[in-house]
């Protein structure tokens, strides 16, 4: 295991940020860290990074306490800030070589490093530049060369693509996926759950400082999935066609939206043939079929009656 | 070495700052210039007229030979003319139109009634429009029975052989040595440095506001660097960039504007040194302690100009408010420009050495009081 966090509590005055938080992240893996703001994200990576001194449990590291081994464990740790954290006065050049010195390259280790850095987030060639002139997603990848420089064996992206296009969104996750495949575990936070599902291969739900839900993205989704949600569209919609609908085994419910028809099944009832041919058998024509998938977004609405944006 | 790297980044980054190094240079550079000029006329030294001052010696005892011994000595001279006269009426008109500063009478019998114990007194006539020939008559003769009663009770202590002598009575340390006065521009050369380097608490206030309690605190905290490194790394790279800009400031002044900056160069860098190292803790220390970089160099921002206008740093304030003079002596703007104006102008090293020792001690609290609370704060 790369993390391994067991009963974690940490309160700041009455607010319990931490609450009994106990998770392990394997070797080489994308893990996903996914909650609305004020979850205890960002206090689950500050006590991860020792910023954040824990009221109790224990933090393990490459298998090392991180009470004992604080600064061994950090020189293989490359954090990417929720804020962009660039100096504005420093060129991207000097920037990225900064934070590569303050984790011990030198020479032309170091110069090697901050050329891959800087063409990895496609900097390179405006290197000689100050993030002033950087537009919102250059500054955030140049965020990502800092915390890179050192090829940190752990990576943790605390949502790294707010505020920022959906070009340089996507860089960014592209990013994440190729500094996996090189061999580093990535810890991403988010409360973007569509970039979560891209990326992760397990996740954590937390919200009120707890952990609400763990798995795979899969497992997670299979919590809320007691049934089966289809939507078609149709030409024309008649009551006689709704009532066949009904009597089809499984059926749990069929409501009608002006020409569309939301129908709702019991889980594993397969019965979206029979749904198509009472359909042909009234004559009446399909215009399209969406069948609803459960997401991660729905899986936290089921368990907190909220959104996540909320 | 990773102490070194933040020391150096933290030095370029300052020097790029172009604000504040507009602050830093243009503005005392412009200062210097428009005060040393203006206030030229202020630091002239012209000639004192001497302070005319009658007396009537009735006493014919050891009292009346020691006023004659004592208003005849070479420091009293310097300053008050002393006519001895017996019309008395004529004097005191002389002291009412003011002919003369005051009237000193001793009167006969002065002497046995001292040494019978009974009380004597010696009368001072003043004129009551002018301030300042009475008072230097009345410290003269406060200074003179003073002597006096010392010398009357040493003797009844059972050693007859006192007898009164006259020492410095009027307490005069003019900042100036081997002749020379500082001219305007050499005065404002000392007090804008001095300021600079005051307002060089900024750069500690921000540099480390924005790096430790900004959004950096979490990227530079997660580095495999102690707390000391970063902190010492802070602290050499500000204080090498004040330093820095208060060194050009000194040559400028020095080859430009041709301001007496002294023979002593080592005190002159070493006194430079100790206050640049006092605004860069002052300014982390007060970031530190009210967690709002804004909100501290807000109030850093109003203390350096009142800190600097109470040590006389615009234009000089000579006043005997026992409080007023309290609190300027424990400056840190005070102490600077004392510590400068003693190495260059004063013949008395101990008097800057005594100013840097000062510096020194808060210098130690300060450091003490951010660690302390750092400790804390950042973790």
């Amino acid at each position: 295991m790369v993390v391994e966090i067991n009963n974690l509590v940490k309160k700041f005055g009455d607010l319990l940020a931490l609450d009994n938080v106990s998770f392990s992240i394997k070797e080489g893996e994308i893990f996903g860290l996914l909650g609305p703001n004020g979850a205890g994200k960002t206090t689950a990576i500050n006590a991860m990074l020792g910023l954040t001194k824990s009221d109790s449990g224990e933090i393990k590291i490459f298998g090392k306490n991180l009470k004992e081994y604080e600064l061994a464990i950090k020189k293989d740790i490359g954090i990417v800030p929720q804020d962009i954290a660039v100096f504005e006065d420093l060129t991207a050049y000097e920037n990225v070589k900064f934070f590569g010195k303050l984790y011990g390259l030198k020479d032309n280790l170091l110069k090697e490093r901050i050329e891959e850095a800087l063409n990895f987030t496609g900097l390179w060639d405006r290197r000689k530049e100050y993030p002033g002139k950087y537009s919102g997603g250059m500054k955030r990848r140049l965020n990502i060369a800092c915390a890179i420089v050192h090829k940190p064996k752990l990576i943790i992206m605390d949502e790294p693509t707010v505020g920022i296009d959906p070009q340089s969104r996507n860089h960014i996750l592209q990013s994440v996926k190729e500094l996996n495949r090189t061999g580093s575990t990535v810890i991403y936070t988010s409360h973007y759950m569509e970039e979560i599902e891209e990326l992760c291969t397990n996740i954590i739900i937390m919200d009120h400082g707890r952990i609400i839900a763990k798995g795979t993205k899969d497992e997670l989704k299979s919590l809320i999935a007691f049934e089966e949600k289809v939507r078609i569209d149709l030409v024309s919609v008649n009551f006689t066609l709704v009532d066949n609908i009904k009597s089809i085994k499984g059926v749990k419910e069929v409501a009608v939206d002006g020409n569309s028809l939301k129908i709702a099944s019991a889980k594993g009832s397969r019965n979206l043939g029979q749904i198509i041919d009472a359909i042909s058998a009234a004559d009446s024509e399909i215009v399209s079929v969406n069948v609803e998938q459960p997401t991660l977004e729905g899986v936290f609405l089921t368990m907190t009656g909220r959104t996540l944006r909320d | 070495m990773k102490m070194l790297n933040i020391a150096y980044y933290t030095f370029i980054r300052n020097l790029r700052d172009k604000k504040s190094m507009a602050l830093m240079l243009l503005m005392p550079v412009m200062l210097i210039l428009i005060l040393g000029t203006a206030l030229n006329s202020a630091f002239e030294v012209s000639n004192i007229e001497k302070t005319k001052v009658y007396y009537i010696n009735n006493d014919k005892g050891d009292i009346a030979k020691s006023f004659e011994a004592v208003i005849k000595s070479k420091e009293i001279k310097e300053m008050l003319e002393f006519i001895k006269t017996d019309e008395k009426e004529t004097a005191l008109n002389d002291v009412k139109t003011g002919k003369a500063a005051a009237l000193i009478m001793i009167d006969s019998g002065v002497t046995d009634n001292i040494y019978s114990g009974e009380s004597a007194e010696i009368t001072v006539f003043e004129d009551a429009n002018s301030y300042y020939g009475p008072l230097v008559v009345e410290n003269f003769v406060k200074s003179f029975a003073n002597g006096i009663n010392a010398g009357i009770a040493t003797q009844m202590l059972g050693n007859p052989n006192v007898t009164y002598g006259q020492k410095n009575m009027i307490d005069n340390k003019p900042v100036s040595a081997s002749g020379k006065i500082p001219k305007a521009m050499d005065y404002y050369a000392v007090t804008m440095l001095v300021l600079i380097i005051m307002y060089g608490s900024l750069y500690g206030l921000f540099g480390f506001g924005d790096d430790y309690l900004g959004s950096m605190r979490t990227r530079l905290l997660s580095s495999p660097v102690n707390l000391f490194s970063h902190l010492s790394g802070k602290l050499i790279g500000t204080i090498s960039s004040v330093f820095a800009q208060a060194f050009v400031l000194i040559l400028f002044t020095k080859y430009v504007y041709k301001a007496n900056w002294g023979t002593n160069v080592f005190e002159i860098i070493l006194i430079t040194l100790v206050l640049c190292i006092f605004t860069t803790a002052i300014g982390i220390m007060l970031v530190i302690l009210i967690k709002n970089k804004d909100a501290a160099g807000a109030l850093m921002q109003t203390i350096i100009p009142v800190m600097t206008f109470i040590s006389g740093g615009y234009f000089k304030i000579i006043t005997d408010n026992k409080v007023y003079n309290t609190i300027k002596m424990f400056m840190p703007s005070n102490l600077g420009q004392t510590a400068y104006f003693n190495s260059i102008y004063g013949d008395t090293p101990d008097q800057t050495y005594f100013c840097l020792a000062v510096l020194g001690i808060m210098i130690a609290i300060i450091i003490a009081v951010s660690s302390v609370v750092g400790r804390r704060r950042l973790r």
